[in-house]
């Protein structure tokens, strides 16, 4: 069951990894200092200023949208040309400077917020769930009928949708595929803060915080198939379920060790992913 | 453009970069009283381990200026006080950074004696380089065994091990058994980081039962990796284990993350502790209720009521607006027991410093038991303290009795 | 003609005066004699940075995963060592592991695309730490594999390995600074004849248009594995030196993640897929990292000292020349060489002299 909740929160914090990869086929390794600060802009707000904490995040992820948005107009752009291993380089540049910023403003000290809502749990079946990680989790499905419907019926949304799959056509029809690029990243940065500051709720975090994270992402996304919202979420629980089972036979110290093994795999052996598996087997 | 052409640019930007920054060290004549004792000491101020580096950093900062402040150290050498110049460096909680660094310090710096930093991993790389170069070192923040284990002569520390903590914390269960208040055999659920603190700490508990099959029996023991995401998994394991006691030794973050879901789950043991871990602040903000009557033990606590305890904890808060931890109050002594052996020395040779330090024997410190003396191997063989987390916020010590404040509550009562 | 003739032996005079000065470093004492600490690790790192030159800037393959060869080489010349075997021996056989375990990841992931396979390589990289953590434990109940334990330790997982320490520390220390500086140069001839060969014309075509190449002939899967096992055995070998200099290794040190980083940032710092590029990569890395960045005493009291911004000035410097010149400081260079030609030569032209 805590394996469904888990996947909830490995969903939440791979959707915006996802989303920047499918449009622009860049990898975000930003992503995981974005979560970061996210993480800290929480603490300060539900902290320092008191504001409840499953509100927090609406406040949070507006402006990290501009943040996402200003990044890909002035960073990101200038090396859109380029190949794809620029881009990895550079965000990983931009996430060495956010850990740094967040050192000198927070000291590498290990930071952890407290809410009344911290330790509360349900039960239900016999088991008692964490009210906290519930809320992740609801906010993870939520996000992914939000994604659905956005990229799905929205013109915005099928502007992206285009733009990631051609976007000299997508030029062809009109669509402002520069603007298109940057929203798009300025989402995938806006979801990144929403999971920090979902996950600084259950997690205590410091500057480093996300590296692991990202590293789970990536797994995900590529077990997921890189291309659909719904099979990030699958991978999500794919690779929840198989941390949980595997500590039946594995040494619980070599969980990430299945993860990263998986990614690796999945890479070689399916690099469609999950979907591009299911979508084979149904065009039979 | 040839390849020579450009070898020489690398060359030339090293040569410039040397011009451009002036040397750090300081050359000192034989005869004439130096200008200042040198001390250096890298420190992991970011990475993993800045957090007790931040600690430690402040506590070597306020011995620096208590030192000072009294006109320095007396040398009877050069008949006068001379005041400490202390160098830090950022190792950036890397090992071969702080190897580096160590050899600056000694090489470039010319320092005359070496702190120490923080962390296992880190202390056990750069004593080498002190040892290499004959230069006294003293830390209070390496406490695994096996450092000091290796014929160093001139590494010393002022904290007991981690093996003998965990030691420690048997002992005092066995002394619980019996007076009755927990029964025997105990099965215990084990489990700790998987570095060689949590190493030692879960070897030290399972030689214990070892010896004692009638007292103790090791149910579960369970390294696990830092950075915890889902204790869940772990914790059902511990569950199922049905133990009596539950040990753990954890680092901050994971000590949180792995508490709260322990009660979430509404495990119930008579003893609940996570090694040294329990009463930081952060920790008891991070758990509130949760966190009460866990058991832990450690080299220090601000409450201690001795006199030179008190004094350190008062003036740490004062100055820096926050409670001290333990690994501050050790770095604090550690600074100020070198002083004490340049002074007893008498002299800045690094030899006669490092002989002064092994038969130094100071009486009235704040470390356990108030004493501090080091074993042949460097290493100090004291008491740790042990002490429970009390409702309200407070903590009490239990243990040793000359300290204690209060009597453990054994086995710890209940929730509703 | 003559200008050129001059310029020549000028260069070469120069390129002898710095050979000399590195093999002197030894007995000037420079520094307190920390110049000698530091010339062990910049030729260490130049080794390092020229071995992922190799496969990431010849051949185009970005590994973030090159830790797991350097790991490879320190621990297994630590387990030979404990277990018997002379020490400079185990310096080759730490190249040969590390090859081989190239090879045995590289097979199938280098048939990955660009950055797929520098997503799978850290997802080996940070596999292979976690399995070097745990191998002990993992072995302790296996009856068949339980026998590579000596007392109760392989790779002595979070603890890490300790090497015995020799008498003479000063003269070993020394000794391995002549070792490193041969390793280094030897580095430098492996990457230079590999430029200059068909190996290097076939790897830089794989990293132009991999399919192309193909077409023309190249067996793009052999080239890249031969270069990854190539780049592997260096990084190997130096790691096997690194361990036997610290005497101590752990695998968040050598496996560690910030390992490869640093592998990656040296080239792409000096210029990627150049000779002398990751020269001047591990230059900046370590010697002018050390000089600036501790350059500010902090005197035990909080003061914002330099070294607390390290990773910003690695992070801005690495978005700075993916933004503005990718092929790094070297292409700073040539532009600023080109730029001063433009000059001279318009010059020239408008005194009519030609």
């Amino acid at each position: 069951m805590s394996a469904i909740l888990l996947a909830g929160l490995y969903a939440t914090m791979s959707y915006g990894l996802a989303l920047i990869y499918g449009v622009m086929k860049i990898v975000n390794l930003a992503h995981a200092g974005v979560m970061m600060w996210g993480a800290y802009v929480a603490f300060v707000l539900i902290t320092q200023l008191g504001i409840n904490p499953f509100l927090a995040p609406l406040l949070i992820v507006p402006a990290f949208f501009v943040f996402g948005r200003l990044l890909q107009r002035f960073v990101v752009r200038r090396i859109m040309g380029a190949p794809p291993i620029s881009s990895l380089l550079l965000l990983f540049g931009v996430w060495l400077m956010m850990q740094n910023i967040s050192y000198l403003v927070f000291s590498g000290d290990t930071k952890a917020i407290t809410t009344k809502y911290t330790l509360l749990t349900f039960q239900w079946g016999g088991i008692s769930i964490s009210v906290n990680r519930m809320f992740v989790f609801i906010v993870g499905i939520l996000a992914l009928v939000a994604l659905r419907q956005f990229l799905g019926h929205t013109y915005m949304g099928k502007a992206i949708r285009s733009t990631a799959q051609d976007s000299d056509a997508s030029k062809l029809v009109g669509i402002n595929t520069s603007r298109i690029m940057e929203i798009a990243f300025g989402i995938g940065i806006a979801l990144a803060s929403l999971a920090g500051s979902l996950m600084a709720l259950i997690f205590a975090f410091d500057p480093d915080f996300g590296r692991s994270h990202l590293l789970k992402g990536f797994c995900i996304v590529v077990l997921g198939g890189l291309e659909s919202m719904i099979g990030v979420a699958l991978g999500a629980l794919v690779l929840a379920l198989s941390e949980a089972l595997s500590v039946l036979w594995l040494m619980p110290a070599m969980q990430d060790f299945v993860s990263f093994a998986l990614l690796v795999i999945v890479l070689i052996v399916m690099p469609g992913g999950m979907k591009g598996l299911v979508d084979r087997f149904f065009s039979k | 453009m040839s390849n020579a052409r450009k070898i020489l640019f690398a060359i030339f930007v090293l040569i410039i970069s040397f011009i451009l920054t002036p040397a750090t060290g300081f050359s000192q004549a034989s005869t004439t009283a130096p200008k200042e004792i040198i001390l250096g000491a890298a420190l992991p101020l970011t990475g993993g381990q800045s957090r007790e580096g931040g600690y430690v950093n402040k506590a070597y900062a306020m011995a620096l200026k208590e030192i000072n402040d009294a006109g320095g150290i007396m040398v009877k050498a050069y008949g006068k006080k001379i005041p400490i110049k202390l160098i830090i460096y950022d190792d950036k909680s890397d090992n071969t950074t702080s190897v580096q660094l160590y050899e600056k310090l000694v090489t470039e710096d010319k320092v005359n004696a070496l702190m120490g930093g923080y962390g296992t991993p880190l202390i056990t790389a750069h004593t080498i380089v002190a040892e290499k170069y004959r230069v006294p070192y003293v830390n209070g923040g390496g406490a695994t065994g096996a450092i000091y284990q290796r014929g160093m002569k001139y590494i010393f520390c002022i904290i007991s091990s981690i093996e003998k903590l965990s030691f420690t914390l048997m002992d005092w269960i066995a002394l619980q058994q019996n007076a009755g208040k927990l029964k025997k055999p105990l099965r215990i659920a084990l489990m700790g980081e998987n570095t060689s603190h949590g190493k030692e700490f879960r070897q030290g508990v399972l030689d214990k039962s070892k010896a004692a099959p009638d007292r103790f029996q090791v149910v579960m023991d369970e390294p696990f990796e830092l950075n915890m995401k889902d204790a869940d998994p772990l914790l059902q394991k511990v569950k199922a284990a049905n133990a009596d006691i539950y040990l753990a030794d954890a680092r901050l973050a994971d000590y949180v993350t792995i508490h709260r879901r322990y009660t979430e789950m509404n495990l119930y043991h008579s003893i609940v502790s996570y090694g040294p871990r329990g009463p930081e602040k952060a920790a008891r903000d991070a758990l509130g209720p949760a966190s009460d009557y866990i058991i832990s033990c450690n080299w220090w606590n601000k409450d201690i009521p001795a006199a030179p305890s008190k004094a350190f904890a008062d003036k740490y808060q004062k100055t820096y607006n926050e409670p001290a931890e333990w690994f501050a109050a050790t770095a604090y002594e550690a600074f100020r027991v070198m002083a004490k052996a340049i002074e007893d020395a008498g002299t800045l040779d690094k030899t006669k410093i490092r002989d002064a330090m092994a038969k130094i024997d100071i009486k009235n410190s704040l470390v356990v038991g108030g004493r501090i003396w080091f074993e042949p191997n460097g290493q100090i063989n004291n008491d740790h303290l042990i002490m429970q987390n009390m409702p309200g916020g407070k903590v009490a010590l239990i243990y040793p009795k000359d300290v204690a404040t209060a009597g453990p509550i054994v086995p710890i009562p209940k929730k509703k | 003609m003559m200008a050129k003739e001059t310029l020549r032996s000028w260069k070469l005079w120069i390129g002898v005066a710095v050979l000399a000065f590195l093999v002197l470093i030894p007995f000037l004492g420079i520094l307190g004699g920390y110049l000698q600490t530091l010339g062990f690790l910049t030729f260490l790192y130049i080794t390092l940075s020229t071995a992922w030159n190799i496969l990431g800037g010849y051949a185009g393959q970005t590994s973030f995963g090159h830790a797991t060869f350097y790991g490879l080489g320190a621990y297994t010349t630590c387990i030979l060592a404990l277990r018997g075997v002379p020490i400079l021996l185990t310096i080759p056989i730490a190249g040969m592991v590390a090859s081989f375990y190239g090879l045995l990841w590289g097979y199938p992931c280098l048939r990955l695309r660009g950055q797929y396979f520098a997503i799978a390589t850290i997802g080996v990289g940070e596999a292979t730490r976690l399995l070097m953590l745990n191998l002990d434990d993992l072995i302790k109940n296996n009856h068949l594999l339980k026998g590579f334990l000596q007392k109760g330790v392989l790779t002595g997982g979070a603890t890490g390995l300790m090497l015995p320490t020799p008498e003479d520390i000063s003269a070993y220390a020394t000794g391995f600074y002549y070792g490193v500086m041969v390793l280094m140069f030897a580095a430098l001839w492996v990457s230079w004849w590999v430029k200059k060969g068909k190996f290097g014309l076939g790897l830089f075509a794989i990293n132009m248009d991999s399919d192309a190449a193909e077409t023309v002939g190249v067996n793009t899967t052999r080239y890249k594995i031969l270069a990854l096992m190539l780049s592997a055995f260096m990084v190997g070998i130096s790691g096997s030196i690194y361990a036997q200099y610290v005497f101590y290794i752990d695998p968040q040190t050598v496996f560690g993640f910030p390992m490869s980083i640093a592998m990656v940032l040296m080239p792409i710092i000096g210029g990627i897929g150049t000779l002398t590029g990751p020269i001047l990569g591990a230059v900046v890395y370590i010697v002018v990292q050390d000089r600036i960045l501790t350059a500010n005493l902090n005197l035990g009291l909080i003061k914002l000292s330099l070294s607390t911004l390290h990773l910003l000035v690695y992070g801005g410097l690495l978005v700075l020349i993916i933004l503005f010149e990718p092929k790094g400081l070297l292409g700073v260079h040539r532009r600023l060489n080109n730029w001063l030609k433009k000059g001279k030569i318009g010059s020239l032209m408008t005194t009519g002299k030609v």
